[in-house]
């Protein structure tokens, strides 16, 4: 070949549009290289229309949209009826006129970026051994061939293949498919990254929240079913309940004789709620105190509160002594630091002797 | 292509370890391969979804030869490679080539390393509280009655048991609870990393018992075909039910609905999780045992009178395989629904389609063996023995699921001893 003919050769390839290139190349295993090239045309220019956006932060729908030339989609559904129209022959692929008029249809709904995105399919029809073929978004026009390894002649315009119409079937599977990829991909990507982002809500719930027992879980998902049973990903819920809580508190009673008005009590709270992811995290509990101390009553019934989601103040009243308590929430210092046994110990060491007890 | 897998791995990698590393669940997440960008589009992917019980979780593997750490199956992974190796020995074309020959990934959705985790913390923090009681008690000579304080913290102190109602049992309920929720996060966030990685027509879901239940409220969670003005202001970022359409759903053992009628989470008869153009997935495989009664309650049957899908598709999208093969008391056992031919030999086809060259004779010669092994009078024995033991009625709720379960679980075992090996 002469040198300006080369050159002549260089320039077509790269000025002619992939499907106009790849028109004249059919084989058996790629009968629709048309199809294909347009597909791959779209995606490689998805895919840089998606790393331009990226660039500038999360691409929306919208964003990605406006980068897409007017009726480049649909441009490419027409390619795929008209292509695979002149070599699917509807006697051989009962309702393939319908099914690529529909795509057509569907990638006209906007004219730009359509959606959704649907592709062809050829599966197996697991009852009975056929093979099903179909758009994905318009299964009432699907087809059916009980003997998917028939042979026909498919016309290529510059002559014919002989294939099965198993193979020409997954030919045009795989011609289409591509012609998204790039969108879809990217879609997916982001619904990853939503559902990775709830899950990391749920894991500050279970680092920050307080902690819950067996029970105040079963009160928490009882009490904000609302929350938990809509229909998308949710995160924690905003509120969480409390039943039947153990705690200890260490507790002023001023009615107890003169070196007994400081002690040990344990507290049972039999309902109570926090709002944990508050600014300042509150909670209230409706609380009943046991204690030993001569001369009051041993049960004590009042409320207490929770800020920051651990530091626990309480009222009780017993028989009509005022009691005041407060408390780390046990449970959450168990979960932060080992020893905690010690620690509280020594805690309540610290506060008698401040006390001069 | 846009984002290339290589470069989607390490961003999705990249957020993982901004999630905390107590996550088990989303550590089990990142995948066995990371291709090239024609590669990863051409392989294809199998997400499991295990059931309830203890279930250890994939593993990384030592990197080797410059290849990225690979991920080991976890225990239902292993059990599932098992059993299709069985599965495709009977046939010339396909006998002894592993997943990965195959053309395919596997993916995990582990959380009962998670479940697992909080039971221990729960545990923990029962025994601690429990000491503190004590020492306070005895520190200021508390001697009032504290009989229930007692009993809530040692009940709870009990939860690293290893009797079955704890390791079995109480993953249903784990689930059943708000923990739902973050395993369907971190689900879902598996679902969607695999669609963006390999495409959807080329993802494969197979789940068991429990983990139907959690693969379809994930599924029916993820997949959203419209978004309301609310969801789109706050962000809410879903999988399209077209665009990333499932190739396949595997439901065995199917308690989706069970869960469903306790907790009022999603009905499985009225959700996106069904397979044509009004869901999220092409095909549609429901398989479950005459004798495993956790699908004799609330059994998901849907009726082929265009209430859950028009008739053509019904016919053509949905497989809903009823097994008798009793090879293993356990009827409930994952392995044992893959053993039956019916099973096996269906998922074979669609995994390879349309590269499945079994003979009809092949087919034939693996259905007499496996008929075989299901020896005469076990299917008899095991059935008079479960009819007596439990009630197939539709349960009222959790004592009436864990009544029926739990005389299902005590008859296997009976018949168990009684079974030749």
């Amino acid at each position: 070949m002469s040198a300006p003919l080369r050159l002549l050769s260089a320039v077509l390839l790269v000025v002619l549009p992939p499907a106009l290139r790849a028109r004249e190349r059919p084989t058996a295993e790629q009968p629709f290289p048309a199809i294909l090239a347009e597909a791959q045309r779209l995606d490689a220019f998805a895919a840089g229309a998606l790393d331009r956006l990226r660039k500038l932060g999360i691409p929306t729908r919208e964003d990605v949209s406006a980068e897409f030339p007017l009726g480049d989609f649909v441009r490419f559904a027409r390619l795929v009826r008209s292509d695979a129209g002149a070599k699917l022959p509807e006697r051989e692929f009962p309702g393939i006129t319908a099914q690529l008029e529909g795509f057509e249809l569907s990638l006209a709904v906007d004219e730009r970026l359509p959606h959704p995105l649907p592709v062809f399919e050829a599966v197996p029809n697991l009852n009975n051994g056929a093979v099903l073929y179909f758009f994905t978004d318009r299964r009432a026009f699907q087809g059916e061939i009980a003997d998917p390894g028939r042979e026909f002649d498919l016309p290529t315009g510059v002559g014919v293949i002989r294939l099965s119409r198993l193979d020409a079937l997954s030919g045009l599977k795989e011609a289409i498919a591509p012609y998204r990829q790039a969108l879809a991909s990217d879609e997916a990507a982001q619904a990853r990254d939503y559902a990775l982002r709830i899950s990391a809500e749920w894991d500050d719930y279970f680092e920050r929240a307080r902690p819950q027992s067996p029970l105040d879980i079963l009160a928490t998902t009882v009490a904000e079913r609302r929350h938990l049973n809509r229909d998308e990903l949710v995160g924690p819920p905003p509120r969480q309940w409390f039943l039947l809580r153990p705690n200890v508190v260490v507790e002023s009673l001023e009615a107890a004789p003169d070196g007994d008005q400081i002690g040990g009590a344990i507290a049972l709270e039999w309902v109570g709620v926090n709002f944990w992811n508050q600014k300042l995290p509150i909670g209230v509990s409706l609380t009943s105190l046991a204690s030993d101390r001569e001369g009051v009553d041993d049960l004590g019934h009042g409320v207490s509160l929770y800020f920051a989601n651990k530091y626990c103040i309480g009222w009780a009243s017993h028989g009509g002594d005022n009691g005041f308590y407060f408390s780390i929430d046990t449970a959450k210092f168990v979960t932060s630091k080992r020893g905690m046994l010690e620690g509280y110990r020594a805690r309540l060491r610290d506060f008698r002797s401040t006390l001069g007890r | 292509m846009g984002e290339r897998p290589e470069e989607s791995a390490d961003a999705y990698l990249r957020t993982l370890r901004r999630v905390r590393s107590h996550d088990r669940l989303a550590a089990a997440a990142p995948p066995i391969h990371f291709t090239t960008e024609a590669g990863a589009m051409k392989r294809k992917a199998i997400i499991l979804v295990h059931g309830m019980g203890r279930h250890r979780a994939p593993e990384k593997a030592a990197a080797k030869d410059g290849q990225p750490a690979a991920l080991k199956p976890g225990a239902f992974g292993d059990e599932f490679l098992a059993a299709l190796a069985e599965n495709l020995a009977p046939f010339a074309a396909h006998k002894g080539k592993t997943l990965e020959e195959l053309g395919y990934d596997l993916h995990e959705i582990n959380y009962d390393a998670w479940f697992d985790e909080v039971r221990a913390a729960l545990a923990e923090q029962g025994k601690d509280m429990e000491k503190a009681i004590g020492a306070l008690g005895g520190k200021f000579g508390l001697s009032v009655p504290y009989g229930l304080v007692e009993k809530l913290t040692s009940l709870q102190a009990g939860f690293d048991s290893d009797k079955f109602f704890y390791t079995h049992w109480l993953d249903v309920i784990f689930y059943g609870s708000l923990l739902g929720a973050k395993v369907r996060a971190v689900a879902a966030a598996t679902i969607a990393d695999v669609v963006s990685r390999y495409g959807g027509a080329n993802v494969h879901l197979i789940a068991h018992s429990l983990g139907t239940a959690v693969a379809h409220d994930t599924l029916h969670v993820l997949y959203k075909a419209q978004l309301d003005d609310d969801m789109k202001e706050r962000g809410v970022k879903p999988l399209n039910p077209i665009t990333h359409q499932l190739a396949s759903i595997w439901m065995f053992a199917n308690v989706s609905r069970l869960v469903n009628s306790v907790t009022g989470f999603a009905n499985p008869l009225a959700s996106i999780v069904r397979p044509g153009d009004q869901g999220c997935a092409t095909t549609f495989v429901n398989v479950r045992h005459k004798l495993d009664p956790f699908t004799w309650l609330a059994c998901f049957d849907p009726a082929n009178d265009d209430s859950w899908l028009p008739g053509p598709l019904y016919a053509t999208a949905y497989s809903n395989i009823v097994t008798d093969l009793v090879a293993d008391p356990n009827t409930h056992s994952f392995t044992q629904y893959l053993r039956d031919p019916h099973v096996s030999v269906r998922l074979a086809r669609l995994l390879l389609f349309p590269k499945f060259a079994g003979t009809e004779q092949e087919i034939a010669d693996a259905a007499t063996a496996r008929a075989k092994e299901s020896l005469a009078g076990k299917y008899a024995q095991l059935e008079d023995a479960l009819e007596n033991a439990v009630r197939s009625n539709e349960p009222a709720g959790w004592k009436d699921f864990l009544v029926n379960a739990t005389a299902h679980g005590r008859a296997v075992l009976e018949l168990g001893g009684k079974f030749p090996s």
